[in-house]
């Protein structure tokens, strides 16, 4: 059963609470803390004073604890299936890890037993050895917070050389691409791991040069859709651009009309453009004007072939 | 009247505010007539302790309404995964279980019940002032729950039953494969239960067009997978709207079709009632019931492989070849080869020709060719000729492609 105190925030808590009074942490604040990063907002209402007043008898008056063990609890059968569908998916290749024996073990899923239907079909070679072993890099230079030397091809072909700091690997299902986020390169902010030829991972001083370049922030803009709620537009509205930050308002009862405003980066406008005219006059674009009038022009073109 | 708890006993009722919030969230608290006022406030407040800062609310004339807005880009651990860690419980339960497991340390440690039980008073209860009486039933029932779920061992030795920990795997070295795979694969909720067990800080991966809705129809989804493990039949009530009656639905479950452009999930199975394949929304899928095994399952699968031929999305057809085909023309320019690729790459199951070096003609047979316009759509302003060999759905592309003119005060 997936809904079970056994994987509750409180459960959590309270173990990382007996295992710092095993260890002889009977700091009062550092269980507040506890509470604090690993539980819900009001969790510090219910949670220590249910420790205290012995309603949950895990603690003495003295804050010692009976406990003797660090409380941790094997994987659930679960937990071991779901670890086994990772180990079969063709993607843990790019992880250098020795995976834990689940021999005996079922997989929840198999790649047979789900269809991800709107992928698009030129996602990253996950089986390359090239790939795999620059993919490897990447991740062991962020972990160590090193910086790396690349050669790769541009959007444009080109071949470039630079130096940067990889701060995160970006990953879209969509497109089923890799991208990693860097850092210190005048160049580029964003790299396809497919587009790199050649990664060496640097362990030179590497901080001045990450002062003088600093990473560009995304910014994000906003746009005001008009959704008309026919063909269930507004469902299908709202899920398709349910990853961004959005607000939605009823413009009238009668009329079955919202006022849905998106924020996107604005690196992804003609992402977004595209987006929108897919849902056709059901969702119209009511500002900024900007953006209205590329949607103006790209009707403009398509007028002219007479459909 | 009971006091506000943080914590919930029943998903299925969350689940429906939860999508409300994250996928309308322009409802105030009058329109939620469904429920008691009462109810709706103690929901209200419970989801906004859970996801903290990505609960906001407006206020207008109809009053306030509160909504959940999340961009998933900025968030490295789908926070919508912190609901099915609300689960709630008795003192008991979890004095317990802390106390079960500290027994049980050792997957070599084992005892009977009367062992186990003997301990937990001298052992652990003790110095309270008023200890906690477990009886014999409370205990062996927790221990059977623990066995059901792979967290304990039941063995006989010399005719007594004996209960030992199962043994345990060493994830530790496993964080950043967790951290990516419990954000991209199905039922992702258990890799960040996992992910609790361990400690780890950097931030490694970042998510685009990451759909973090699903999430909350996960023990759906995990009921339907072990369905297929085991090739049952299911039923469950469909909460479409078009199945008002809310009888229940008996379904052999072949295989969960996922979209990664808007996050929806389908089961496409067989329908018993019916005696055909079809497809049912995850979302509006309620209280799974596992049936009896259906040998036919390869059959039907094997038939779901062939139609898969004939889907765009996740729409079938119940008339056999009678496919809808459709076919359309863009035009590029030299200097934008990207269109071109983006056609290749976006196709699936249709067919791109090159008629000239500028001049591209896609084609498709599939059983719902409105299933394609919203595709279709994104070429604007290149689409030099279409034809839909369904005139209804023609007829719909030509005249919405006319409101938008309008709409957009395109003149001729």
């Amino acid at each position: 059963m997936l809904f079970n105190e056994i994987y509750s925030s409180y459960y959590k808590v309270v173990r990382l609470i007996l295992a710092s009074l095993i260890s002889d942490n009977k700091n009062e604040e550092n269980m507040e803390d506890i509470i604090n990063k690993n539980a819900f907002g009001e969790s510090f209402l219910t949670i220590l004073p249910s420790l205290k007043n012995e309603k949950w008898q895990l603690i003495n008056k003295d804050m010692s604890t009976n406990i003797k063990n660090n409380p941790q609890i094997p994987l659930t059968t679960l937990e071991k299936m779901w670890l086994k569908s990772i180990s079969l998916d063709k993607r843990i290749k790019l992880f250098d890890i020795d995976f834990p024996n689940l021999d005996n073990i079922e997989p929840l899923f198999t790649e047979s037993d789900y269809y991800v239907y709107d992928k698009y079909c030129d996602g990253d070679p996950y089986d390359d050895e090239k790939y795999i072993s620059i993919f490897r890099k990447i991740l062991k230079a962020i972990k160590l917070s090193l910086p790396v030397k690349i050669n790769a091809h541009s959007g444009k072909d080109n071949i470039i050389y630079f130096k940067c700091f990889p701060k995160k690997i970006e990953y879209s299902q969509k497109d089923d691409k890799f991208r990693v986020i860097v850092s210190g390169c005048r160049y580029a902010d964003v790299i396809n791991i497919n587009r790199i030829i050649e990664c060496k991972i640097c362990d030179s001083d590497f901080k001045l040069y990450e002062s003088k370049y600093k990473k560009k922030e995304n910014k994000l803009e906003e746009i005001e859709l008009l959704v008309n709620d026919e063909r269930r537009a507004l469902n299908r509205c709202m899920n398709h651009f349910s990853h961004f930050e959005k607000e939605v308002t009823k413009v009238s009862d009668n009329e079955k009309k919202y006022l849905v405003k998106i924020k996107y980066d604005k690196n992804d406008k003609t992402e977004v453009l595209i987006r929108v005219l897919s849902f056709g006059p059901l969702a119209y674009v009511v500002s900024p004007e900007s953006f209205k009038e590329l949607i103006r022009e790209r009707l403009l073109l398509q007028r002219e072939y007479n459909i | 009247m009971s006091s506000y708890n943080e914590l919930i006993k029943n998903f299925e009722k969350v689940r429906s505010y939860i999508h409300d919030f994250y996928i309308y969230g322009f409802k105030t608290r009058e329109q939620y007539d469904k429920k008691s006022l009462r109810s709706y406030d103690d929901e209200r407040r419970r989801i906004e302790s859970w996801l903290g800062e990505y609960v906001k609310s407006n206020r207008s004339d109809e009053g306030k309404n509160i909504f959940i807005s999340i961009d998933s880009r900025d968030v490295t651990c789908n926070p919508l995964y912190k609901i099915w860690k609300a689960k709630s419980f008795t003192d008991r339960d979890i004095t317990l279980h802390f106390i079960i497991f500290d027994i049980l340390c050792k997957a070599n440690i084992s005892h009977t019940i009367v062992e186990i039980m003997e301990i937990i008073d001298e052992e652990y209860l003790y110095n309270f002032c008023e200890p906690i009486f477990f009886d014999e039933s409370t205990v062996r029932k927790k221990l059977n729950e623990y066995c059901d779920e792979g967290l304990i061992i039941k063995e006989k030795l010399n005719k007594k039953v004996i209960y030992r920990r199962s043994e345990d795997i060493c994830i530790d070295d496993l964080y950043d494969v967790l951290i990516y795979f419990s954000e991209v694969l199905p039922c992702g909720v258990i890799g960040s239960f996992l992910l609790d067990r361990i400690n780890y800080s950097k931030e490694i991966f970042s998510f685009k067009h990451h759909f973090i809705t699903g999430s909350i129809d996960s023990e759906v989804l995990l009921n339907i997978f072990l369905a297929i493990r085991e090739k049952k039949v299911i039923n469950f009530f469909n909460n479409s709207r078009n199945n008002s009656d809310k009888k229940r639905i008996h379904v052999l479950p072949l295989e969960v079709f996922i979209s990664v452009q808007d996050g929806k999930q389908c089961l496409l199975g067989y329908n018993i009632d019916f005696e055909t394949i079809k497809s049912f929304r995850i979302d509006n899928i309620s209280d799974v019931q596992f049936e009896e095994v259906d040998l036919r399952f390869d059959e039907f699968k094997n038939e779901l492989n062939e139609m898969k031929k004939s889907m765009w999305g996740v729409s079938v057809s119940p008339l056999k070849n009678k496919n809808e085909t459709v076919e359309f023309t863009i035009k590029v320019k030299q200097s934008e080869k990207h269109i071109v690729r983006r056609l290749m790459r976006e196709k699936r199951i249709g067919v791109v020709k090159e008629i000239d070096n500028c001049t591209y003609q896609f084609f498709a047979s599939v059983y719902n060719s409105g299933e394609l316009m919203p595709w279709i759509r994104t070429f604007i302003c290149r689409i030099v000729d279409i034809h839909f060999s369904n005139p209804i759905i023609d007829k719909r592309f030509k005249n919405d492609l006319k409101k938008m003119y309008e709409m957009y005060e395109i003149k001729n």
